[in-house]
């Protein structure tokens, strides 16, 4: 018989989405406030854990598996495998200020983010010096009070900084779910988890 | 009794095994130097390798760096041993690294066979790790391959030094979407597109990796450097072919391999076939933390 895998999955509508990708939309709703569960066939366990620790309980080997953003994993980098974009999670990565037009390209800009090593890395590449403030909510605020001249976030629809007066002045990529997996892990049930993925792919080719 | 002493206890009765094993096959204990120069070590690192070693300065202003691999700092030893001498050492000593803002020293036991002859070096390495995988009563499964063939893939696809470390870093993740994203947008990888588009799927008995390989190319030169290596890699058992394997190391240049545990959280034995240039010595060995056989759990 084969080892239950141990999914980690984001508390909230990534998690939802996440396990109904798993599950199937007929598992929805469920209680989100238990903060583990073992799914009918009794091959899977999920964990929901807080979004950024996901990559904490799979790097670990705590959890075999696990959803994250691929925000979150690009900022973390940490020692996981990549193992599949999903179709869901869709977010853009920009840098948004209270003027339209293009990013100021002078040094001493302060930029405040969820963010700091993506931002370091950004602005490390345009040879642009500036001054970071690592926020953990409400970034949008920062620029309206003059904590800083921009923000770098995520953007799913973009109503939020259009609630704020905010503008996009520049796009630095896409985001989505992401698949991962311990190494060690992944090697021990390779073929569980390969037979899992088929299962559900299969699963949603039908549907 | 103390927890401190009982893994004490543990870590010397295995210690004293791995030396027994090392004795009765001819290899001599050595203690290798603490303190290398910071460019021997450079040139043989990756990037985020660097970033965990400790750096400092002797008086004369020399950067060195406290031993954060053991196989370089052997190699410090040994400039003077002749290519054409075969050499087995083992050690039992510390390497030493900073990781979140600890500085960590972190126990290893390893074997090295200098000027070992090809094949019957790395059959030698594989009886000796068959022998401390039965003593130490370890559960493993091994992951395998032939540093040459992503070189070779490389080759092959012209990739530039910045590209090959992109397409190291996407098969380190085994990011497949990135990859074949990646790979769609270089017009020179187009005949190899087919093999670069699978290529995450490219593990598992070695026979049936290397026929996925023949499905896929018509490129003998990315096959046939396996087929030596299979011959001495048992077919069944815990032996695995990923030709996503990635060396933590640009010293390794021929037969790689990794080891886990079930419960481990990354693998905890590695070695295989380096040549290091500057003093124009091969080897084959492999290491692996002591600690990390209190570590491993059973599922």
């Amino acid at each position: 018989m084969s080892k239950k895998l141990i999914i980690a999955l984001p508390k909230g509508r990534l998690g939802k989405e996440s396990f109904a990708w798993f599950e199937g939309k007929a598992a929805l709703p469920f209680d989100d406030r238990r903060l583990r569960a073992v799914n009918a066939a009794n091959t899977l366990e999920y964990l929901w854990v807080k979004p950024s620790d996901v990559i904490h309980y799979v790097e670990a080997g705590v959890a075999d598996l696990g959803i994250v953003g691929e925000d979150i994993l690009d900022e973390s980098t940490p020692d996981v495998y990549r193992l599949k974009h999903l179709p869901f999670g869709y977010c853009r990565l920009v840098i948004a200020g209270k003027k339209a037009g293009p990013l100021s390209d002078k040094d001493g800009l302060k930029v405040a983010t969820k963010y700091p090593r993506t931002a370091e890395r950004y602005f490390k590449a345009r040879r642009q010096k500036v001054t970071l403030m690592t926020l953990q909510g409400s970034v949008e605020l920062a620029p309206l009070v003059g904590l800083a001249d921009v923000i770098l976030d995520i953007v799913e629809t973009g109503s939020t900084l259009q609630a704020n007066a905010l503008y996009v002045q520049e796009e630095l990529g896409a985001s989505q779910a992401i698949l991962i997996a311990n190494k060690a892990q992944y090697r021990w049930s390779y073929d569980t988890i390969t037979q899992l993925l088929k299962g559900v792919e299969s699963a949603h080719e039908m549907v | 009794m103390n927890r401190w002493i009982e893994t004490q206890k543990r870590q010397t009765q295995r210690l004293m095994t791995l030396l027994k094993i090392a004795d009765d096959a001819g290899y001599t204990l050595v203690e290798p130097p603490y303190f290398i120069d910071y460019d021997r070590f450079r040139e043989h690192s990756s990037d985020a390798n660097v970033q965990s070693w400790i750096k400092l300065s002797n008086p004369e202003g020399r950067v060195l760096v406290l031993r954060p691999d053991l196989t370089t700092s052997v190699m410090e030893k040994l400039s003077d041993l002749s290519g054409d001498t075969p050499l087995k050492v083992c050690y039992h000593a510390s390497v030493f690294r900073q990781e979140n803002q600890r500085l960590e020293g972190i126990k290893e036991f390893g074997f090295e066979y200098f000027n070992a002859p090809d094949l019957t070096g790395e059959a030698s390495i594989l009886t000796l790790l068959n022998a401390v995988i039965s003593a130490l009563d370890l559960n493993v499964i091994l992951e395998w391959s032939h540093a040459g063939w992503l070189r070779r893939l490389s080759e092959v696809c012209s990739l530039s030094v910045s590209e090959t470390a992109t397409f190291k870093r996407f098969l380190e993740a085994k990011d497949q979407h990135r990859l074949s994203a990646w790979a769609a947008s270089l017009a020179k990888t187009e005949p190899y597109r087919p093999l670069l588009d699978q290529i995450t799927t490219l593990q598992g008995p070695a026979s049936d990796v290397v026929k996925r390989i023949q499905s896929l190319t018509t490129d003998a030169s990315l096959w046939t450097l396996f087929e030596p290596m299979m011959s001495i890699v048992p077919a069944t058992g815990p032996w695995v072919l990923d030709g996503t394997l990635i060396s933590d190391h640009d010293y390794y240049e021929g037969f790689m391999f990794k080891a886990y545990r079930p419960g481990d959280a990354r693998a905890f034995l590695r070695g295989g076939r380096y040549t290091v240039t500057a003093q124009a010595l091969t080897a084959v060995g492999f290491a692996f933390a002591m600690a990390s056989l209190e570590e491993g759990r059973d599922v």
